[in-house]
């Protein structure tokens, strides 16, 4: 349909402000950051739910496709309008609707920022546990739809563990508003849709309201920054550490050409003896000192080199013990420039990958991860949530080379099937998307059930009849 | 003359991944209504306007809203002047609709 | 409509400024009238160069007050374009009046500098009606063009009088004299300081009765531009007033707004109303050392906030000014 008519349309559906064809704008709200440009038709600003319930009836009339977006920051190509259509950016619906700490609940739209809410949450002394690298801008929705982690995942898990219930707008003809999930801890409402919507990114329905659970800040956080020579004595470490009746708020892992570039890249005075281990306990300030000595006996024990610890999370932050690890992401896009310098005409892009293993095969991973550096030449940054077997190895290539970003697609392909061979996943917090798809099929291939992607092919179809929801990407 | 600016802009746009870091501490996309009030989204404006995209009303509001603060220059990993990027992208515009000169030499433009 | 009215209001400015030096219509004596009863120098090789911002500040103001109005007046708007052509009488008669309690504060901050100067034993000199806009808001607005010229016409100046160093007194213009300036004009060769800068190191310490507290905004161009953010330290410290830092500080500094007050007032509004929610929540009384943060904070405070100019504050603490 056309552009034009599609922006009248709509316009008078839900009001002209709402609504934008403009070109310059069309084209932003069609990237991502894998580099792909895709169609926007339209892009619409819904304040309201009514206003969501609205476009997606039109759509579903017109049959024209819908992409929610929160902040376009999701690495698997979730968001990205592959098809013509109308791109629903829900960066104006950004209200925190209510705190509840007698209900351990928050009530949020879902274009609220996670620092913005977590910001809130602090002043009384709560907060919303789940922070991906990027919760300085990425929103609640799409930290609900791509099924977001990140650093305290092994402690609080990840977005599925934090939503209590739903308000979502269904694409049928009648643009639904239904309320899945209870304002409850516990709720046993039949099949359990809530966590059907979590990780669909976008496919089967729109969240326009949210129910998440919220917990105290921890008093404080002991932390512990350590250096070992030797990758198997850092992980043996965290095998101690995890069998020792405590539960770290953090458990980060660096490996050591990693940690050095990461350490340069921010002129870091911090010695890099070996591989990066960052523990945080969370702890009550009394037991600081106690904690603190206990660690830094283990890491020691284990043959850590360096160890620099702080009795609480403020003296951490002061001491910048938390910056080498924070610095992971500009030190893997400096890296990759600082490569092709002298490229011209080079489209530097980064690949961060997201594969999960479990914790006890993770030297097997980081060894593996090494020979597939070796094989296919990359500089490979590795870090990774060590606690629950998260890891982010990265490369950067040439995108305008087409031996590079072959070479980059092989290297991806390795390391899938080294994921898969680990007994671990493929995608364990960034979503499936566009980029993960293949990738799907094959780890349930591994374990003889591909079934399953015929019963979510199914349900896709029952929760959208027309494939009007973000089409092409999951399944 | 504006082809050499225009491919400054294009090398120095072209670095964006995308990642959308530098929108936590700009101040007008809090506020502004679309994304386009935004670095990332300048960044990507100016990109497309490099490769003769067209001067929209939105592509306007999105250089001229830029208060060239430069705290977005804080969180971007690629490194990119953003307020130069769109300091230049504004003298390019007025070039060729605000009646502006063109004496001004090049390297002092972008050094 | 945006588009037009962007192109009037660049337009105007850029017009007024080749006319007649500044990019409000004003007259040339409101420039160096707050110097009238100090007896400063006209001549000497170290130049109080105020770059007439802060004199400037008190009519922009009343510009965007007209602008907020016309944005979504075409009619207006129109006039305003013909209007600029007859320039600053039209301008300044008919529709522009700068608030006089508004000029008086800044004529007293700049009194205010040029006294802490003196009470610093610095010796400098002032250019009264040779003291020129630097054309800093045409540099912001992509106007290389007419920039160059009015730099030019800056420096032809400051080379006439034989100027070897000028201080300066806003974070825009010590920083488009010391970083811009040298790129567009050929070996430029005057030493540029703010006063910041120099009474960082020159002050004499002073404890003050009063206890007093207060929260400073950091300007972008002195923070992030130019990583000057412990010199204006040092002076409120030196004059025994105790510095609070807001949340975002620093570098880390959240800007005024300022700067998109004329093209885009309501959006302008909105982050300063946020800054100033952010600045009063830790203190009452709020520094700033720039003119147009000073402005655009000061029009949407409350009652109880009171926001200074570091420099007058200072000057008053030191018992310099009343």
């Amino acid at each position: 349909m056309e552009r034009t008519k599609i922006a009248r349309d709509l316009s008078r559906l839900i009001g002209k402000n709402k609504v934008s064809v403009d070109e310059a704008l069309l084209r932003i709200y069609s990237k991502d950051p894998l580099g792909n440009v895709g169609k926007a038709l339209a892009v619409v600003f819904p304040i309201s739910s009514n206003d969501v319930s609205k476009v997606v009836q039109y759509a579903y009339e017109n049959d024209i496709k819908i992409y929610a977006q929160g902040s376009s920051t999701s690495l698997a190509g979730s968001s990205l309008p592959l098809e013509a259509g109308i791109v629903l950016s829900f960066e104006r619906m950004k209200r925190v609707l209510e705190i509840s700490l007698v209900n351990s609940y928050v009530f949020v739209e879902p274009g609220v920022r996670i620092d913005d809410l977590n910001f809130e949450l602090a002043s009384k002394g709560y907060m919303f546990p789940v922070d991906p690298a990027s919760s300085s801008v990425a929103t609640v929705g799409g930290a609900i739809n791509s099924g977001a982690g990140g650093m305290r995942g092994a402690k609080y898990g990840t977005m599925r563990d934090w939503v209590l219930g739903l308000e979502l707008v269904l694409p049928d003809e009648r643009g639904s508003i239904v309320f899945s999930g209870c304002k409850t801890l516990k709720c046993r409402q039949g099949y359990d849709i809530v966590r059907l919507i979590v990780g669909s990114e976008g496919t089967l329905a729109l969240v326009t309201k949210a129910y998440l659970k919220i917990t105290p800040l921890p008093e404080t956080v002991i932390v512990a920054l350590a250096f070992f020579p030797k990758l198997e004595d850092l992980m043996e470490a965290v095998v101690n550490i995890k069998t020792q009746r405590i539960q770290p708020y953090i458990l980060e892992f660096l490996e050591k050409k990693t940690a050095e570039i990461a350490a340069k890249s921010i002129n870091s005075n911090i010695n890099i003896e070996g591989h990066m281990l960052l523990v945080g306990i969370d702890v009550n300030r009394e037991a600081g000192s106690r904690y603190v000595e206990w660690m830094k006996k283990i890491l020691i024990r284990h043959g850590a080199r360096e160890v620099q610890t702080a009795e609480s999370w403020e003296e951490a932050e002061e001491r910048g013990l938390f910056n080498i690890r924070r610095s992971l992401f500009v030190a893997q896009s400096k890296i990759a420039r600082e490569h092709y310098k002298n490229v011209k005409d080079a489209k530097v892009m980064l690949l961060i990958e997201d594969i999960a293993v479990p914790p006890s095969r993770l030297v097997e991973a980081v060894e593996g991860l090494k020979e597939l550096e070796k094989k296919h030449g990359f500089i490979t940054m590795l870090g990774g949530h060590v606690g629950d077997g998260n890891l982010h190895p990265s490369i950067g290539f040439n995108a305008l080379d087409p031996k590079e970003s072959k070479r980059a697609e092989e290297w991806f392909k390795d390391l899938i099937d080294l994921a898969i061979s680990l007994d671990g996943t493929v995608s364990s917090e960034h979503g499936i998307g566009l980029a993960k798809k293949d990738a799907l099929r094959r780890e349930l291939d591994a374990r003889g059930s591909v079934k399953l992607l015929e019963i979510m092919g199914n349900i896709k179809k029952v929760f959208d009849p027309k494939n009007i929801l973000n089409p092409g990407k999951v399944v | 003359m504006n082809n050499n600016l225009k491919s400054w802009l294009k090398k120095e746009t072209s670095k964006c991944m995308f990642c959308g870091f530098c929108e936590a501490l700009c101040p007008t996309v809090r506020f502004g209504s679309h994304r386009g009030y935004g670095p990332r989204g300048r960044i990507n404006i100016v990109l497309y306007l490099s490769e003769e995209g067209k001067y929209t009303h939105e592509a306007l509001n999105s250089l001229y809203s830029c208060l060239l603060c430069a705290a977005c220059t804080l969180k971007c990993p690629a490194n990119i002047d953003i307020p130069e990027v769109i300091r230049v992208a504004r003298s390019l515009y007025a070039r060729n609709n605000l009646k502006e000169k063109e004496e001004v030499v090049i390297e002092k433009e972008v050094s | 409509m945006r588009k037009r009215f962007l192109n009037i209001v660049v337009d105007i400015m850029r017009e007024l400024t080749l006319k007649t030096g500044y990019p409000v219509p004003m007259n040339r004596g409101d420039i160096y009238s707050w110097a009238q009863d100090l007896d400063i120098e006209t001549k000497g090789p170290i130049a109080l160069y105020t770059g007439a911002l802060y004199q400037i500040m008190p009519y922009i103001e009343s510009l965007v007050a007209i602008l907020e109005k016309v944005e979504n007046n075409r009619a207006l708007l129109e006039i305003m374009n013909i209007g600029k052509h007859l320039a600053s009488s039209f301008l300044t008669k008919s529709l522009l009046r700068a608030s006089h309690k508004r000029v008086k504060i800044s004529r007293n901050i700049l009194k205010a500098i040029a006294l802490l100067l003196r009470e610093a034993d610095v010796n400098f000199s002032y250019l009264y009606k040779d003291d020129l806009y630097s054309g800093v808001l045409l540099y912001d607005l992509g106007l290389s063009e007419s920039f160059l010229r009015q730099a030019r016409k800056v420096y032809r100046t400051f080379k006439d009088r034989g100027i070897k160093k000028v201080i300066t007194v806003d974070p825009h213009t010590t920083y488009v004299l010391k970083n811009v300036y040298p790129k567009f004009i050929d070996n430029f060769d005057i030493e540029v300081q703010s006063y910041l800068e120099v009474l960082s190191s020159r002050i004499k310490k002073k404890e003050s009765k009063t206890k007093l507290e207060v929260v400073i905004h950091d300007p972008c161009f002195y923070a992030r531009y130019q990583n000057m953010v412990e010199e204006p330290r040092n002076v409120l410290k030196a004059s025994g007033i105790k510095v609070i830092e807001p949340k975002r500080s620093r570098k880390f500094t959240a800007c005024c707004g300022g700067p998109i007050e004329a093209l885009y007032p309501e959006l302008s509004r909105k982050i300063a109303m946020d800054r100033v929610k952010e600045l009063s929540s830790i203190s009452n009384v709020i520094v700033t050392m720039c003119p147009i943060c000073f402005s655009n904070l000061s029009k949407v405070k409350t009652k109880e906030v009171e926001i200074i100019d570091l420099a007058l504050l200072v000057a008053r603490v030191r018992g310099l000014m009343r």
